[in-house]
């Protein structure tokens, strides 16, 4: 049947037939084929098939539909998410599967739920956005909403939420079950409408109500979720991508705008409120969504519109009538198509509720002097029984007062409404258009002209004020870069931060007690205080944070359990110790950054879900510690390293799977060990206590490494641990350790040639190498080994000006080599290799460095210098052997000049001391020999 | 946050203008970003046999549709063609699915089979969505528009008249072409069937 003339003629008869009555076709058939046996047989067979095949293509692959994925159900159940162990799958949504999750450690008995975002094809940008947005959203506390306490990346990569578990019933099952009458429904979502309130007053717009995301718990208390997360989650710098989150399985309640990709506004929730409503009291869902083609679903929500509440429970004549009327107009009002035709805000649409449940007018409704009357009539019943005289007067004034009423609250309203809408959009605008600076300024400029209208018009409006204050936060946000992909232009970002403190002060001024305001004026300090020390103002930055320091220390002194007051303190203190560091003032940096840590771990006990803090304290740990160690107070430095150990080792034990706290935990045994016992930096010469720390270090190390071969940097960092352990061992185990480290960092640096750690400790591993065969009297081997650390360091990319420790080991490695070199009497490559490190320190003299780290490089070179030629004079007679020694005196000289600057230096440790003493020593040796050879 | 910038949307998007200017290998690129997308959501959403029950697959096209293409096209033929390649691919995630579960059932294999046993082992159920698959291929041979109609329909969730507009005929000749490929299709499975 493949000749295309033949099927034509099949196709032909079998439509003809199809229009005859079943009877006839049969005959037909027969005349119409002539005695073309084959081809009428054909036919026919197609209207037999004809007959049974309503249905079948359709039904065969919604059988395939059911029967997806039940081949394949991931074991989820006791699968380990940060601290949490999975119990049960919760639900499925647009963006990922949620589970009912319980910490895994005994100390805190709390279920949480847990959403797992289904990797998707940008995860990268989820995170990095997720990372920004994460604070606002924790920053969420309202008792209908639920909190989101913390989140990250599990194992696997796979970005997940952890949020408060609500054990509840969708809103509208609730309603159904207690079958609650039209009022109680009423007020069941007033609440829910206060909560959206809520956060829009934070700039954040949920996107994707729903009855699945208003549950109500076990009190009766409608709780909110996933608020601002269908974003966080899904939104691209394309707007468009704010349709994602419509998702197929709830378009029911998404507005037009985000069907057709246009941008979502606090408008957007006001639809969808609206349309949860309308379900919630007449049972079906305002739009009849047939298709699921984008065609259809336009038409659908975006064309056709909404059967009034009341027809639509046309079957239901007593429950129609409760509808028609003031509910039909709220709701009609709260779905118009045009975003700015709706209710200018949800509080709006929550306020004219109250009126229909108070039996007042409501503003959706059309003037009329009858309407007005018939709700007047209700609302006073029985003072309009008693007269009609009196009741008509009432009438009319209640009438006049009530407009007068509506106007003004309306102007307030419009006033907020595009005050927080166009912050909104500005903050929109400004972050998903790609490049187009112009634009995105033109923008934010102009939308800082309409704050500064509304700011001079706010006269005594504390509430308006208090929100424009919000917004140029935001606004300021947005400009400085400080959670966006960066406008870049941080003095505008500072203007508008001293707008928004401008707004708070006088809103502090009139309620020196307004919480909201004082926590948002200590954000502005630190916010100052980052752009002003990214701008290098230090003094402006110290003096903004100061400011907020005084302000958290005022709070703190009202109540120091006030939890948000701790948590400020903390970050002023750790800002002004991070300032007092870059400054140079190294001791006030250790005792503001101890102040933090002692503020932190409060915080962490008062909050324990928040892993954030509990990294937060061993990062400031360590870095408490390495400027300890760099004011020489070995022993505090020690303490701080220990105790940041002792947090993440119980960290590691609530995360055994979290990749960056064994990380950092490994870090930290590593700075103990470095302190206690290594010969590279300033230490107590505690050999078995430095290979304590180190086997732990390396423990850890190989779990990563071994948890994940593939990755370059665990390869690292095993080596470095093995390198580590291998200088506090003794032979014969040293020279095994260092050889397997040896392995390890050469594996990770051809991997990733450009990173220095990697580097600079391959380096250092052949440095160790070299020097062991020097002890076995390997001298050949010596030379190849140093040569080869010099090798490491030059390949890939030149030795960043700022890399002292690459710069250190470089200069080790040229320093000792050329010694092998003289004793083999090989001058002139001795010299080369001398040429080298004397070029490189060349370099970092031209950049100028201030720390004593650095600059000892230089020193440390020069003394080499003078090592080199006075051994060479040694090997030399007459003319050539004073003209060495008075190179190496030069050298000598240079080298203890620059340690002489460096001594009352902050950072001049016992280990630079002895390094000086050393050159003092060598210095020494050369005049007694000068003298001695006279 | 140059990953960021050069989002997924932006390269389908461009690959679909490509592919309209006539890009063969536009088409290529296309078409792997879309097939992942759709094993994707339906891995994702009809995992849940609740979802599957109510679910069409034409939902996962829109919503793939609605994923991966960044701004609406401007035009309709754009928008068309995404629908044509994502319906012809769902079908793909439909019949691979059922194919991965036969495998999984045999692989997991809970009674042991003696060694007789498994070297005759017959080809094993014949998933029903393979038999469509089939047949649906055998049409296109005899008649590819008639097999294009089916998938758009089916497969894509087209209406009749998106249909129309996307192959260029007008509705009632969908309809027609509909009746006759149904037909034909049941036929086809049925005779393999019995």
């Amino acid at each position: 049947m493949t000749d295309p003339d033949r099927w034509r003629q099949v196709e032909e008869i079998f439509h003809k037939a199809l229009e005859l009555q079943e009877s006839e076709r049969g005959a037909w058939l027969e005349a119409v084929c002539g005695g073309d046996a084959a081809l009428c047989a054909e036919v026919s067979s197609l209207l037999d098939s004809d007959r049974q095949a309503a249905a079948f293509v359709g039904s065969k692959v919604e059988r395939a539909v059911r029967e997806f994925g039940a081949a394949v159900r991931p074991e989820i159940e006791g699968r380990r998410i940060g601290a949490y162990r999975l119990i049960r799958e919760l639900g499925r949504g647009g963006m990922g599967a949620v589970y009912l999750a319980a910490r895994d450690d005994e100390q805190y008995e709390s279920d949480v739920a847990i959403k797992l975002v289904h990797p998707g094809l940008d995860t990268d940008f989820i995170l990095r956005r997720f990372r920004r947005e994460r604070q606002i959203l924790a920053s969420l506390q309202h008792p209908n909403i639920a909190r989101l306490f913390d989140g990250g990346s599990a194992d696997d990569g796979t970005p997940y939420l952890v949020m408060e578990y609500i054990e509840g019933t969708w809103i509208t099952k609730y309603a159904a079950q207690k079958d609650l009458t039209v009022e109680a429904r009423l007020r069941l979502f007033l609440p829910v409408c206060a909560a959206v309130e809520y956060a829009h007053r934070h700039f954040i717009v949920h996107r994707d109500l729903k009855p699945g995301n208003i549950l109500i718990d076990r009190n009766g208390v409608p709780k909110l979720l996933d608020f601002g997360i269908s974003k966080l989650l899904h939104s691209t710098p394309a707007d468009a991508a704010d349709t994602q989150d419509v998702g197929m399985m709830t378009p029911d309640y998404a507005s037009p705008e985000q069907i057709i990709g246009d941008p979502v506004t606090l408008m957007s929730d006001v639809y969808s409120l609206g349309a949860v409503l309308y379900e919630l009291l007449s049972k079906v869902r305002p739009h009849r969504i047939e298709q699921c083609t984008p065609l259809a679903l336009e038409r659908a929500i975006c064309l056709d519109e909404i059967t009034p509440l009341s027809a639509a429970v046309r079957n239901d004549p007593p429950l129609a009538r409760r509808l028609a009327g003031d509910l039909d107009n709220i709701l009609l009002r709260a779905m118009q198509k045009q975003p700015e035709r709706r209710y200018p805000s949800v509080e709006q649409l929550a306020e004219d509720i109250r009126r229909h449940l108070d039996h007042q007018p409501v503003l959706a409704r059309r003037d009329s002097f009858t309407y007005r009357a018939s709700k007047f009539v209700r609302r006073n019943r029985l003072p309009v029984a008693l007269g009609g005289m009196v009741a008509a007067s009432l009438i009319t004034g209640a009438g006049v007062s009530i407009r007068e009423a509506r106007i003004a609250q309306q102007h307030a309203q419009d006033v907020r409404k595009l005050a927080t809408t166009f912050v909104f959009d500005v903050e929109q605008a400004a972050r998903e258009l790609p490049g187009s600076i112009a634009v995105r300024q033109l923008v934010t400029r102009t939308g800082l002209e309409y704050l500064g209208n509304l700011s001079r018009g706010s006269a005594n409006d504390w509430d308006l004020k208090r929100e424009l204050a919000t917004a140029y936060l935001r606004i300021g946000e947005v400009q400085g870069g400080a959670e966006t992909s960066n406008l870049g232009d941080p003095a505008a970002a500072l203007k508008s931060y001293h707008d928004a403190q401008e707004l708070l002060d006088s809103v502090l001024m009139h309620s020196p007690g307004d919480r909201q305001a004082l926590l948002d004026r200590m954000t502005v300090s630190h916010r100052e205080s980052d752009l002003h020390r990214q701008m290098g103002q230090l003094p402006f930055a110290t003096e903004a944070t100061q400011d907020g320091l005084r302000r958290a220390e005022a709070l703190l002194a009202a109540n120091p359990a006030d939890i948000d007051a701790v948590q400020y303190g903390a970050v002023f203190h750790l800002d002004l110790g991070r300032l007092r560091q870059l400054s140079g003032d190294l001791g006030r940096a250790a005792d503001e950054i101890a102040t933090g840590i002692r503020l932190l771990k409060q915080l962490s006990a008062a909050r324990p879900e928040e892993r954030e803090t509990i990294s937060n304290i061993a990062a400031s740990q360590a870095r408490l510690g390495s400027i300890q160690a760099e004011l020489g107070r070995r022993q505090q430095a020690l303490d701080s390293y220990r105790d940041g150990v002792s947090v993440l080792e119980k960290q590691d034990l609530n995360f055994p799977n979290n990749v960056h706290v064994s990380r950092e935990l490994m870090l930290a045994y590593a700075h103990v060990g470095d302190t206690l016992g290594n010969p590279a930096y300033d230490n107590f010469d505690n050999e078995a206590g430095a290979r304590a720390a180190y086997s732990k270090m390396r423990d850890v190390a190989k779990k990563l490494h071994e948890a994940d071969s593939a990755d370059a940097r665990a390869t690292s960092d095993y080596g470095i641990a093995l390198l580590r352990l291998g200088i506090a061992t003794s032979m014969p185990e040293k020279k095994t350790l260092l050889e397997q480290a040896h392995g390890f960092l050469e594996g990770a640096a051809i991997r990733n040639p450009k990173d220095s750690p990697t580097r600079f400790h391959n380096a250092w591993s052949e440095v160790e190498l070299g020097d062991l065969s020097l002890v076995t009297d390997d001298r050949a081997a010596a030379v190849r080994y140093y040569g080869m650390a010099l090798n490491t360091l030059q390949t890939g990319q030149a030795i960043e000006p700022t890399d002292s420790s690459s710069q250190r080991w470089f200069v080790l490695a040229a320093g000792k080599l050329a010694s092998e070199l003289v004793r083999s009497n090989d001058r002139m490559a001795a010299l080369a290799a001398l040429e080298k490190a004397l070029q490189l320190v060349e370099r970092v003299e031209t950049a100028a460095p201030q720390s004593v780290t650095s600059r000892s490089v230089m020193a440390r070179a020069w003394q080499m210098a003078g090592t080199v030629y006075a051994a060479l004079a040694e090997r030399e007679r007459g003319a050539q052997r004073e003209r060495d020694r008075t190179t190496a005196r030069d050298w000598y000289r240079k080298s203890m000049e620059e340690w002489k600057k460096l001594e009352p230096m902050q950072g001049f440790t016992g280990l630079r001391r002895r390094e000086m003493e050393a050159t003092a020593a060598e210095q020494a040796a050369l005049d007694a020999s000068t003298r001695g050879s006279r | 946050m140059e990953s960021a910038k050069h989002s997924v949307q932006e390269t389908v998007t461009r690959l679909l203008v490509d592919w309209k200017g006539g890009s063969k290998e536009a088409l290529d690129s296309l078409t792997p970003i879309v097939y992942n997308e759709l094993r994707r959501l339906a891995d994702h959403y009809l995992r849940d046999e609740h979802a599957a029950a109510t679910l069409q697959p034409t939902a996962l096209v829109h919503e793939a549709y609605m994923r991966l293409v960044a701004q609406n096209l401007p035009d309709w033929e754009s928008r068309s063609h995404f629908f044509g390649i994502a319906a012809h691919l769902m079908r793909q995630v439909l019949v691979d699915n059922a194919r991965r579960r036969i495998s999984a059932k045999r692989g997991s294999g809970a009674q042991k089979v003696s060694i007789e046993e498994s070297v005759s082992f017959a080809p094993g159920p014949h998933p029903e969505i393979e038999a469509l698959n089939d047949a649906l291929n055998a049409l296109a041979i005899i008649d590819e528009r008639k097999a294009r109609v089916i998938e758009l329909r089916f497969f894509g969730g087209f209406s009749a008249e998106e249909t129309a507009q996307a192959l260029g005929i007008s509705v009632a000749t969908v309809g027609r072409e509909q009746r006759l490929a149904e037909a034909w299709l049941h036929r086809e499975i049925a005779a393999h069937e019995s």
